[in-house]
């Protein structure tokens, strides 16, 4: 579950008016926490499909997307702007992500429904509890145990801190 | 791709801003349907009435319409007698398979017109229906299609997918193309008709119906208004032209009391009585013109009219000579056209070189203009062409034949050589041809079988020491004897012949 920061969109939005210097400096201090285990996702990406006939092939014409381990481990990311709210008047301010459809696939495949001919021989080690479970970024979240989690939280309270600080203007 | 795989690891709520944007949203919602409740109100007002019962009646007349055409088709075709039973044939289809009448009449009427027969006309229409709701086309389509393949124009009937070639639809007749129909799409009408799409349609067919019965009893009311019968409608309308036109007239002059009214109110007593005048004398001729001068003043402008139109006709008409004229000229350069392609053709199927061929094909290929084809043979040609110049320019570079008569003349010399040798040579002694006879001098080897001619002037000089043998003849007579005597072997012929006579004993 992610942590509630309240005002982080205020603070945001006043580090990039009044002090864009430190708003970089912010954005850089977390891209720095979130590289690694974004770095550890994508090395739990299998480096080929761990299907034969999930693989890329040219006369492929089908509309389940094939695994291509290129595209699947450059899907791994992560974003520190915020998003626009969800329906439940949610933003996420920082997050990891796999974009990829077949990064997804290999991410979630198995967690409703864990038997069949298909998840049970995609490998990996499903890692997490209820939605936060996965082979990829999920496995790697679940292994850091929150350090990250803690890391960026007290980035952006330091971002607010050094902000009042300089300005006096946040509260 | 967007996907939900992601961890959060901060955020923020935000909902108040949501839960704003749904007041808004559900203050406009209950604004919308206060809208929308007005408007449904407004539905009912007497303006709408007035517009529903105006279109009501115009269906009607519609169908009413549709319905005498039918029945005069009917009459005229001599089939009178079936116009009930066709009116509730169409009933019946309207109401089985939620078609409106407006459509199956058409349909109906083209189908009757083409077969001039009401049992067939039935039957293919129902066919027609099962085509219709197989293929989506409306009924009055497929019908005018049937009608034509009926009569043997079958192409049309291809579009719906029977699978059958346009070939084949030629060749079958329409009793075996209407089987097919009917087996591939036979009751689809019906089940059309049971889907909600169907149940729509005939919900649709009822309220149109309804409509038409309300504009039916719409016109009825008027009718009866104007005294009801034959000419009642034609009574309320002209009640309502007068009703109008009186109307009208009120409006005018209380519009011209009101401006002489403000004339007089001004003091102008000249506008006043111009107004009043001008609305006395509306619609007099106020151009003093008698009525026999008007009459011939209509006479000589119809008179006009005639004439201009008659020089219309005639410029028309010579135009059309000039078109025809020119089709003609068209049509003959055509005709012109289709012998030089005949006898390109003709030439084509002759035992010709490859060049002429190619010559003879563009100018096949430049008549029908196929250019395509056209070019690609010029260039050929012109390969062909090219390739003949080169064969003249290596014939003209070759050298000079040799003579084969040539090693001749060394030959005849030689012969010539030989012979002046044998002439000159010393003569040899004569050792027998002529010993027996007396005969001497030079014996000449001559080849076997050849013949000297003296042509040199070489005398010969035969001595002859026969005795007795004095002249050319005796000679003559010796050498035959000398013959006769080695070769006699009792031949009647020599022996007559030396008695003198020529002929054989009789």
């Amino acid at each position: 579950m992610p942590t509630e920061v309240k005002g982080a969109d205020k603070l945001r939005k006043a580090l990039k008016q009044y002090e864009p210097d430190l708003a970089k400096a912010t954005t850089k201090e977390l891209g720095n926490l979130l590289k690694p285990i974004a770095a550890k996702a994508r090395g739990y990406m299998p480096a080929e499909s761990p299907l034969s006939g999930w693989a890329e092939r040219a006369d492929g014409k089908g509309k389940f997307p094939t695994y291509n381990p290129t595209i699947a481990k450059r899907g791994i990311t992560y974003k520190t702007s915020p998003s626009r709210p969800n329906y439940r008047g949610w933003r996420s301010l920082v997050s990891l992500l796999n974009k990829s459809a077949a990064g997804a696939i290999y991410e979630t495949a198995g967690r409703k429904n864990p038997g069949g001919n298909f998840s049970p021989r995609l490998g990996g080690d499903p890692k997490g509890q209820g939605k936060m479970q996965g082979r990829g970024i999920f496995r790697a979240w679940n292994e850091d145990q929150g350090k990250t989690q803690g890391a960026v939280i007290k980035a952006l309270e330091g971002a607010a801190a050094k902000f009042n600080a300089k300005t006096g203007r946040y509260n | 791709m967007a996907t939900n795989v992601k961890v959060d690891i901060a955020a923020e709520f935000v909902g108040r801003k949501a839960f704003n944007d749904a007041v808004k949203s559900t203050i406009g919602l209950n604004s919308q349907v206060k809208t929308l409740a007005k408007s449904y109100v407004g539905l009912f007002t007497v303006q709408r009435l007035g517009r529903a019962g105006f279109n009501a009646a115009k269906a009607f007349a519609a169908d009413d319409k549709a319905a005498r055409v039918l029945t005069q088709s009917l009459d005229n075709l001599g089939l009178a007698f079936a116009d009930p039973s066709v009116k509730n044939f169409i009933a019946d289809l309207e109401k089985q398979f939620g078609v409106l009448d407006d459509q199956l009449r058409p349909a109906f009427q083209r189908l009757l017109t083409t077969t001039g027969d009401v049992a067939k006309s039935q039957q293919l229409l129902r066919t027609a229906l099962d085509l219709s709701a197989a293929s989506g086309a409306d009924v009055v389509s497929v019908a005018g299609d049937l009608s034509k393949a009926y009569v043997g124009q079958t192409r049309s009937l291809a579009k719906y997918g029977i699978g059958l070639t346009q070939a084949e639809l030629k060749a079958m007749e329409f009793e075996e193309v209407q089987t097919r129909i009917n087996d591939l799409f036979g009751g689809q009408a019906q089940i059309s008709v049971d889907t909600y799409a169907g149940s729509l349609q005939r919900l649709s067919v009822a309220a149109n119906n309804a409509k038409e019965i309300i504009g039916g009893g719409l016109l009825d009311a008027l009718a009866a208004l104007g005294g009801g019968g034959e000419g009642g409608l034609t009574n309320t309308l002209n009640l309502i032209e007068k009703t109008s036109t009186a109307l009208a007239t009120f409006v005018r002059r209380f519009g011209v009391g009101v401006g002489q009214l403000a004339a007089l109110a001004r003091g102008d007593l000249k506008a006043f009585r111009a107004i009043g005048e001008a609305e006395m004398n509306r619609g007099r001729d106020m151009s003093g013109i008698t009525p026999a001068i008007r009459a011939e003043l209509t006479k000589a402008a119809a008179e006009k009219a005639a004439a201009k139109n008659r020089t219309a006709l005639l410029k028309t008409t010579k135009e059309q000579t000039k078109a025809i004229k020119e089709q003609t000229a068209l049509t003959k350069a055509g005709t012109l056209f289709d012998i030089q392609q005949t006898q390109i053709i003709a030439a084509l199927k002759g035992d010709i070189s490859a060049e002429e061929r190619k010559r003879l094909e563009l100018q096949l290929a430049i008549l029908t203009g196929n250019t395509s084809e056209a070019s690609k043979l010029a260039g050929e040609l012109a390969k062909s062409q090219g390739l003949s110049q080169q064969l003249a320019a290596y014939l003209a570079s070759l050298p000079d034949a040799k003579n084969p008569f040539t090693a001749w003349k060394s030959y005849l010399d030689m012969i010539e050589a030989q012979v002046r040798r044998i002439s000159t040579a010393s003569p040899a002694p004569v050792t027998s041809m002529a010993s027996g006879y007396g005969v001497t001098g030079t014996q000449y080897s001559l080849p076997n079988g050849s013949t000297q001619t003296s042509a040199a002037g070489v005398e010969f000089t035969v001595n002859v020491n026969a005795g007795s043998i004095i002249a050319q003849e005796g000679l003559q007579d010796v050498l035959r004897d000398t013959l006769l005597d080695a070769s006699l072997s009792a031949k009647f012929a020599a022996i007559y012949r030396q008695g003198g006579s020529f002929g054989l004993p009789q």
